[in-house]
């Protein structure tokens, strides 16, 4: 090819084969290099040996590895890079040297040896969570005795945040939840006329199983996610390491007046919740049933007995314990920075009312047996 | 016994892993009573596990830790928690607890350790505040503080219990020249007037000149120099060599019209 013929072709595109030889022209950069690779498609380059660099305006990393690209396809074969301009002279020096090797991928064929190193895992997990769980417990009864390990008034802004400020919501929830129960049930129970039974069925519904579980699922998403992410953002920030380093223990100056509060608070919020649940349940018996409320309230409670309300409370009490331990473990794993935070808080999230799932399957086997 | 007097901390073969990758080997270092000494090397040569395991917030897997006349390597929690109180720590990005005040943050120690009343702590606090030339932000939260005021504000925390030795992990990164000069001539001030063991993590070259009495040198988890700055730039270990020589280096790209370098 001569250099009238190269010089005519470069001025209409950027590549030229001709039997072992190629020309590029241009710009070699991100922004040019997928054109040059489609054209270089339709070029057979199988006998490739020199690629002439001398129109070759500018160079970028995209370029290097566009000609990478075309070395690798010759598999092993040399390839010529000739008359380079000074700065593409320059960039080929910048990334002279042999290819990185890409790492290998992780191999996917799972051995005995990985099925006992994720049994090992998970037994360490559980090892850990259970030690937690009891240095939790320790001090925060230590704390309830002696309350000078936590800052004054921690306790009280704790009952606030978790408590108070979620009256609320669990209150016009349960609220709702207790008028579609009542509604769908009233349907159904008017077709048999067992309207009158609405008020059994509404006082065991709310007070053993969606008084509890109501409160505990909203205290997960607003309390537990909350503190998951707080004690995983004082790893990251090196709170919890300044405060071992100042001798003071995370657990029991961080930790313990949480679960203190959650000790007091979640008993007291599933009662609220089943209260006002129950009270869905009147407006519906008066309004759909014609069941007067006194009738209904008097019916409800008289069904209901003292183990149901030691229920009720035993049930809120160990769900916030549940969701408590679980949200200190899952920040306490932190290691990394804001994307291992946020992981953390699904985490306690999802595990939390996994936790409270499976808590409330051995009460409902307790109330059955 | 002058010696051991002379010492307020010393290392001996100390050996500590992340996992199955040690690194610390077997480091020998002693730290002078009332002087400022800096543990330099470059990124990733050991210096914040060295102080991360002298503070016992990570177990070293070997070795003994001399503090206060007493090993401290195998103490137990509780033991640590009453020792601690004696101890300074400013870490690298302050670690303020984001959901109290400054004045709050400073208060905790005092608070936790002292019977004091509230008062002479808010006192205290004051003080401290002052102490680090960091006056009227005690109702501030750390969120509102740049990050020179917030590394003051942390290092009047530090001081609250008037610790006998204080840690610093990379005092001046992230920071101006300006603030990193201010800060080290605080740290210098705070040596000299209130005689406290001062132990510097760094690796910037100007600091380590301007408050460093003594230095030790850690490459890839060996201590391998001890002594004074003017002792480290004449040594001839090759590591200590190229962190001298580099730090003084001319600006790269500068070279005469000829290509010589200027």
């Amino acid at each position: 090819m001569s250099d009238d013929r190269d010089g005519r072709l470069i001025a209409r595109q950027s590549v030229c084969a001709d039997g072992d030889r190629l020309v590029l022209a241009g710009e070699l950069t991100r922004t040019r290099v997928p054109a040059i690779s489609r054209e270089l498609r339709r070029v057979p380059l199988a006998s490739l040996r020199v690629v002439d660099l001398s129109r070759v305006t500018r160079l970028d990393s995209a370029g290097i590895g566009m000609l990478e690209g075309l070395r690798d396809g010759l598999f092993g074969k040399p390839l010529e890079l000739r008359d380079p301009t000074p700065h593409v002279a320059e960039m080929l020096e910048l990334f002279a040297g042999e290819p990185v090797e890409p790492a290998p991928e992780e191999r996917t064929r799972v051995t005995v040896r990985d099925i006992l190193e994720t049994i090992r895992y998970v037994a360490g997990i559980l090892m850990d969570a259970f030690i937690l769980s009891g240095e939790i417990f320790y001090w925060s009864v230590r704390n309830v005795v002696f309350p000078s390990g936590h800052r004054k008034g921690e306790v009280t802004e704790q009952i606030i945040v978790t408590g108070l400020n979620a009256v609320p919501i669990v209150a016009t929830l349960s609220f709702i939840i207790g008028v579609i129960l009542a509604l769908q049930a009233a349907v159904q129970l008017e077709r048999f006329g067992g309207g009158p039974f609405l008020a059994d069925l509404m006082g065991l519904a709310m007070v053993r199983e969606m008084g509890p579980l109501l409160t505990a699922i909203i205290i997960t998403g607003r309390s537990g996610s909350a503190i998951a992410s707080e004690i995983g953002t004082m790893r990251v920030t090196d709170e919890l390491d300044a405060l071992r380093a100042m001798g003071i223990r995370p657990v029991e100056y961080v930790i313990a007046p949480k679960m203190i509060a959650f000790t007091i608070v979640t008993p007291l919020l599933s009662i609220l919740s089943a209260a006002v649940g129950l009270l869905g349940g009147v407006l519906v018996s008066t309004t759909f049933v014609g069941q007067p409320a006194q009738s209904f309230i008097d019916r409800a409670l008289g069904i209901l007995g003292v183990p149901d309300a030691a229920f009720l409370m035993l049930k809120g009490l160990l769900f916030g314990w549940a969701i408590m331990m679980t949200s200190c473990y899952c920040g306490y794993q932190v290691t990394g920075g804001a994307v291992e935070v946020g992981r953390a808080t699904t985490q306690a999230v999802v595990s939390s009312i996994f936790a409270i799932v499976l808590l409330n399957v051995i009460f409902s086997l307790w109330y059955v047996l | 016994m002058r010696e051991h007097s002379e010492v307020a901390l010393r290392v001996r073969g100390l050996r500590s892993h992340y996992g199955d990758v040690e690194v610390l080997h077997e480091v020998d270092a002693t730290f002078a009573r009332g002087k400022i000494t800096v543990v330099a090397g470059r990124s990733g040569c050991g210096k914040t596990t060295l102080l991360r395991n002298i503070l016992r917030l990570i177990d070293p897997t070997s070795g003994t830790i001399e503090l206060f006349g007493r090993d401290i390597s195998e103490l137990e929690e509780d033991e640590l928690v009453n020792l601690r109180p004696r101890i300074g720590v400013l870490f690298q990005n302050g670690a303020l607890l984001q959901s109290l005040t400054v004045g709050a943050n400073i208060s905790v120690p005092l608070e936790q350790h002292t019977r004091l009343p509230a008062d002479v702590i808010e006192r205290i606090v004051l003080r401290k505040l002052q102490l680090v030339e960091l006056n009227g932000v005690e109702h501030f939260m750390p969120s509102e503080l740049s990050g020179g005021m917030r590394k003051r504000a942390a290092l009047a925390r530090t001081l609250a219990l008037d610790p006998e030795i204080v840690f610093f992990d990379e005092p001046s990164a992230g920071l101006d020249p300006v603030t990193a000069a201010s800060l080290d001539r605080l740290i210098v001030e705070l040596s000299r007037k209130l005689g406290i063991t001062v132990i510097v993590v760094t690796h910037e070259l100007t600091s380590i000149r301007h408050i460093a009495d003594r230095m030790l040198f850690l490459d890839a988890g060996r201590a391998v120099f001890e002594g004074t700055v003017e002792e480290a730039e004449v040594c001839p270990v090759d590591s200590v060599r190229q962190f001298f020589r580099q730090g003084s280096s001319e600006p790269l790209g500068r070279r005469s019209p000829g290509g010589q370098p200027m």
